[in-house]
């Protein structure tokens, strides 16, 4: 049961609304007063450690409600909140509601069995009926507090004010991203034009939502109820800060994703894989050539039957679509499969999109199918304008519904045959790979898909990646010798297609691809679930990402978070400087498949190896001696100042911390921590929803940074060793010299003597320590790292899986006692360090190197 | 930064201004019963009697948990809005100072800047607002300013301390817009805010403690 705490000035007058709430609701309300202050709480006043201690009382996993008087009771809740725990914070809830009408409201809802979203909504609607009643109030006022300290106006719980930023204001297309955001979820949104004083309508229709007129500057109010109407909350801020998929022109210097432009052949990937088999030819067909087969205006009296027609052809796909959600697959597959679906029925079934295809029948005489193929090919080429390149994947979908439909017209006989699948391994060739064809074609013998079109980021593309199917797309320039292949194969990885390759390439093909899957294989059969040693202790095994694609595999393979996000690629396309809300749509999108674990970002860390288009140090005679990472973000302020305020405010919706790159010493960080202050109060000012404080981190990639952990913990709150810019200013070599191997290896015995060095140091301040270069992920090297203390390792995101099974079979102790042995042993190289840990763990040699 | 600000001059900082505190708690229920509910001396003297005890104690503690003792201390004690206001500003000030027995003078600064961010964030007020907040951005900007010259000296924090004075001063004219005070409106014109009063305090303490301290950091 959810638990109900009331907070007074007068302790007495809690325990009276307690009583009073108690009485009303019923015997056995998990209920608890506070309140008072000074000795005996016999004083007026409030006090937060009594507050918590009520919470604690009567909190239970179905969460607790807390009902307050004004001023500092608001205070010293507000307080005592920020004194629970993380995980129990997101079971409590503070209600501006009336102290005494909302706590017999929610006592009501509570002995109910509500949830804790319930009984807020009554506690906060309690003072409604007398408003009625007296008929002096307007009902919104029931959402300001009386005493000035008002809420914020973001999210609060029950709804979400914000101003529509977007030039031409909410019209149907920005409207349309809104619903397909909330598709799929359980949650009532209701939508309000405060400024003109329009609605409240429900998020369900197109039509409805445009005609509230939020134009520019307009205040609109979104209340959410439902079970999932956190995520609605989290999901409306996240589109209105990409102005609902409508970023400014002004304000978007975007090249193309770099996927699209990867190749001069237009080729790019999809999900990585090689795949091996004859030619499987799907030809789709293309949509604008349906539509003139389709084009004879019919009669004016054939209007009615065609509009039954369609109405026929939409229920049919509906149900169609329904059953397909219908699918009991659990897998990461089957969930993604089934929210797109529900996605397309949605589509489907908005009425507005309906009566524009209804529209072409009665005005221009359409045929049923031409109309509903033009109303989605209209929606399909309106989504292909988006700057965005997953808002421009969306477009496929409005194709795949125009073909459905079309095939579920009654009387059309282009209803496609069961397809008779061919008896060997097989790759799928096609115009652009959509969920429907996979479904139809997904079998152990198909090793792969070539897309003549498609996008990056289609719905078929990202399910192919999370089926682990090897996919290319854009190999339309390699169609003509296709055609005539028996034959073919592809690396997805590599970019590259044989079209009748020769035996000695199909085995070398064939040999790579079984090697990486009976490796992968042997981690797999693995349960998911935290890397614990021998002896118990619990390892964190994170990933280092850069796109979306990490995101999703770091997720499938259970990394327990994302030790290091890289936003140097993600980055790369923009050609002029990111401003705040482009920075943060970019983050909020790369980060969209992802939970709750956490997620460290690493300040844009550009310059020597990782240039960006937008922010250049000049020519250097060395680069990597020169100004990058953090040396050139404080270089350039206006852009520093912006990087975090997106991260600031990308921390409210995301368990987030910051880490610095290239720190020489603690004015690095000083630096950093004063603009994040001042851009946080900038924040404050305008009222704009960010978290505070955000945890900052230094990279320890510096011999320098290395040798002052003490001063650095000044101003950091963790610390990282990126091992691979350490190796190469500790052995004064660069990375990938042909001629300097020994001088490359993070095992040589001067790196593992700076590791040692930190850890020490970093334990002495109590600061955590993770370790997120290559070294992390090498077989050899996870021994020696733990034994010196290490107790996080952030790796590549294919890694995550094998690292955990390494982990898995050590035992701390023995790492802690090879590594004294190795201290003290004659071994310098990384060779001889690595022969050392060969003889001492043999089992690891299963995992190769 | 060999010897920087230290738990001992933080516990003596805090007992100097318990002392200010005592003495002028009826001045502060003055300025509070003008605009408030006249509690505001009663109610900081209580807290910081309660510091004041516990202060020796924490002698040999790092600055983490001094601040944090502080904090929890004014928390649960003070019983008004400054309770938890002036807690998160310890409370805030303290964060990330686990284990260290010492600050230099800039990290010291910006451990008073996190605890006003974290006043803002917790009572919403702004510059202007007639508020605690007020007196402690501008004097924790001066303090700041006095740390990146190099050296907090007597000389230099008097002169933080008169700027807060000055601040505190500068509320009287001002339109309370948050706290009990707002709703005055109009009436609370007028009269000095006691919460930007009480703020003024320390860095009176603070001036006076350096100035019974060495005469040079």
């Amino acid at each position: 049961m959810v638990g109900l705490v009331l907070v007074s000035h007068s302790r007495k007058l809690a325990v009276a609304a307690a009583e009073l709430a108690g009485q009303t609701a019923g015997p056995g309300l998990p209920v608890a007063a506070a309140g008072g202050a000074g000795e005996g709480h016999a004083e007026l006043g409030t006090d937060a450690l009594d507050i918590l201690e009520a919470i604690d009382s009567v909190l239970s996993d179905a969460g607790a409600a807390v009902l307050m008087d004004m001023g500092s009771a608001v205070l010293s809740a507000q307080t005592a909140l920020d004194l629970l725990d993380e995980k129990q914070r997101s079971r409590v809830r503070l209600c501006s509601a009336p102290l005494v009408e909302g706590a017999v409201a929610a006592a009501v809802q509570i002995r109910i069995g509500s949830t804790l979203e319930q009984v807020i909504a009554a506690a906060a609607g309690s003072l409604t009926p007398k408003q009625e009643q007296l008929g002096d109030a307007e009902p919104e006022d029931t959402s300001r507090q009386p005493d000035g300290v008002a809420s914020p106006p973001w999210l609060s719980g029950e709804f979400i004010e914000l101003p529509i930023e977007n030039a031409h204001g909410l019209h149907l297309r920005p409207v349309a991203a809104l619903l397909s955001a909330l598709a799929g979820l359980d949650a009532q949104v209701r939508v309000e034009n405060l400024t003109k004083k329009r609605g409240p309508v429900e998020a369900r229709s197109l039509v409805e939502v445009a005609r509230l007129q939020l134009s520019y500057g307009d205040l609109a109010r979104f209340q959410l109820s439902g079970l999932e109407a956190e995520e609605a909350g989290r999901r409306i801020r996240r589109l209105a800060a990409q102005r609902f998929g409508e970023e400014a022109a002004d304000a978007e210097p975007e090249t193309p994703a770099t996927p699209d432009a990867q190749s001069g052949s237009g080729l790019f990937t999809s999900s990585v894989g090689v795949a091996v088999g004859r030619p499987f030819w799907v030809d789709q067909g293309d949509l604008t050539d349906l539509v003139e087969v389709n084009d004879e205006p019919v009669q004016p009296q054939q209007i009615p039957e065609e509009l039954e027609r369609l109405a026929h052809g939409l229920a049919a796909a509906t149900r169609a679509l329904q059953d397909k959600l219908r699918m009991p697959d659990d897998s990461a597959f089957g969930r993604q499969r089934r929210a797109m679906v529900a996605a397309q029925v949605l589509i489907l079934g908005d009425s507005y999109l309906q009566g524009q295809a209804e529209a072409r029948v009665r005005e221009k005489r359409s045929s049923a199918a031409h109309a509903w193929l033009e109303t989605m090919i209209e929606q399909a080429s309106l989504q292909e304008q988006a700057d965005d390149p997953y808002l421009r994947g969306r477009a496929a979908d409005f194709r795949e519904l125009g073909r459905l439909v079309l095939r579920s017209l009654p009387g059309v006989s282009n209803a496609p045959a069961a397809r008779q699948l061919p008896g060997e391994p097989f790759v799928l060739v096609c115009e652009e790979l959509s969920p429907s064809l996979l479904d139809q074609v997904r079998s152990p013998r198909l090793q792969g898909v070539l897309q003549l079109g498609g996008g990056p980021y289609s719905h078929g593309s990202i399910l192919a990646r999370t089926a682990g199917i090897p996919c290319l797309g854009g190999a339309r320039d390699a169609a003509q010798q296709l055609r005539g292949a028996r034959r073919i194969a592809f690396d997805a990885g590599a970019v590259q297609i044989w079209t009748d390759p020769d035996p000695p390439t199909v085995a070398h093909l064939n040999d790579r691809r079984e090697a990486a899957e009976k490796a992968q294989a042997q981690w797999r059969a693995q349960p998911p679930g935290p890397a614990i040693t021998l002896d118990g202790t619990t390892i964190h095994v994170l990933a280092n990402v850069n796109s979306v694609e990490d995101v999703q595999l770091a997720a499938a393979e259970g990394a327990d978070g994302i030790g290091l996000l890289r936003v140097e690629i993600l980055f790369q396309r923009f050609r002029t400087r990111p401003d705040e809300p482009a920075q943060l749509a970019s983050l909020q999108q790369l980060l969209e498949p992802w939970g709750d674990q956490p997620v460290v970002i690493r300040l844009l860390d550009a310059g020597a190896d990782k240039p960006v288009p937008f922010l250049n140090a000049g020519a250097e005679a060395n680069p990597f001696l020169g100004v990058r990472g953090i040396r050139l973000l404080l270089r350039n302020p206006e852009f520093l100042r912006a990087h975090l305020r997106a991260l600031l405010r990308l921390a409210n919706e995301r368990n987030l911390s910051i880490m610095v790159p290239m720190v020489g010493d603690a004015l690095d960080l000083v630096d950093v921590q004063r603009t994040l202050v001042d851009e946080h109060r900038g924040l404050l000012e305008r009222e704009v929803a960010h978290k505070w404080p955000l945890t900052l981190g230094a990279m320890v990639e510096t011999p320098a940074a290395a040798l002052s952990i003490r001063s650095l913990a000044a101003a950091a709150d963790f610390f990282s060793l990126g091992t691979n810019d350490l190796v190469q200013y500790l052995l004064c070599a660069e990375r990938g010299h042909p001629g300097l191997g020994p001088f490359q290896d993070g095992l040589h015995s001067s790196v593992l003597k700076t590791i040692r060095l930190t850890a020490a140091d970093v334990g002495s301040v109590s600061r955590p320590l993770s370790i997120c270069g290559e070294l992390a992920a090498d077989p050899e090297a996870i021994p020696v790292l733990l034994g010196l203390g290490l107790h996080s390792l952030s790796v590549g995101p294919r890694m995550v899986a094998r690292t955990k099974a390494i982990v898995r079979t050590l035992d701390l102790e023995k790492c802690r006692a090879a590594c004294d042995t190795l201290v003290e042993s004659p071994a310098v190289r990384g060779e001889e360090v690595r022969h050392f840990i060969r003889t001492r763990f043999p089992e690891l040699a299963v995992f190769g190197r | 930064m060999a010897n920087g600000i230290t738990t001992a001059i933080v516990l003596r900082w805090l007992e100097r201004y318990a002392g200010i505190l005592a003495e002028k708690k009826d001045h502060l229920t003055a300025l509070d019963s003008a605009i408030g509910d006249a509690d505001h001396g009663a109610n900081m003297h209580r807290g910081f009697q309660a510091v004041l005890a516990k202060a020796p104690a924490l002698e040999d503690k790092h600055l983490g948990e001094v601040f944090k003792v502080t904090a929890m201390t004014l928390i649960s004690t003070v019983g008004g809005a400054s309770g938890p206001l002036y807690g998160t500003f310890f409370l805030q000030a303290g964060a990330g100072l686990a284990g260290r027995p010492a600050l230099s003078p800039q990290e010291f600064a910006a451990s008073l800047e996190r605890g006003v961010a974290g006043v803002i964030q917790r009572g919403k007020a702004a510059l202007g607002d007639k508020t605690m907040v007020d007196v402690l951005e501008p004097a924790i900007a001066a303090l700041r300013k006095a740390a990146d010259a190099g050296e907090l000296t007597p000389s230099s924090l008097a002169e933080v301390a008169a700027h807060a004075e000055e601040c505190a001063k500068a509320t009287i004219p001002l339109l309370a817009r948050k706290g009990r005070a707002s709703y005055l409106g109009e009436r609370s014109r007028g009269h000095q805010d006691p919460g930007a009063t009480s703020a003024a305090y320390l860095f009176t303490a603070l001036a006076e403690t350096f100035s019974l301290q060495t005469p040079k950091l």
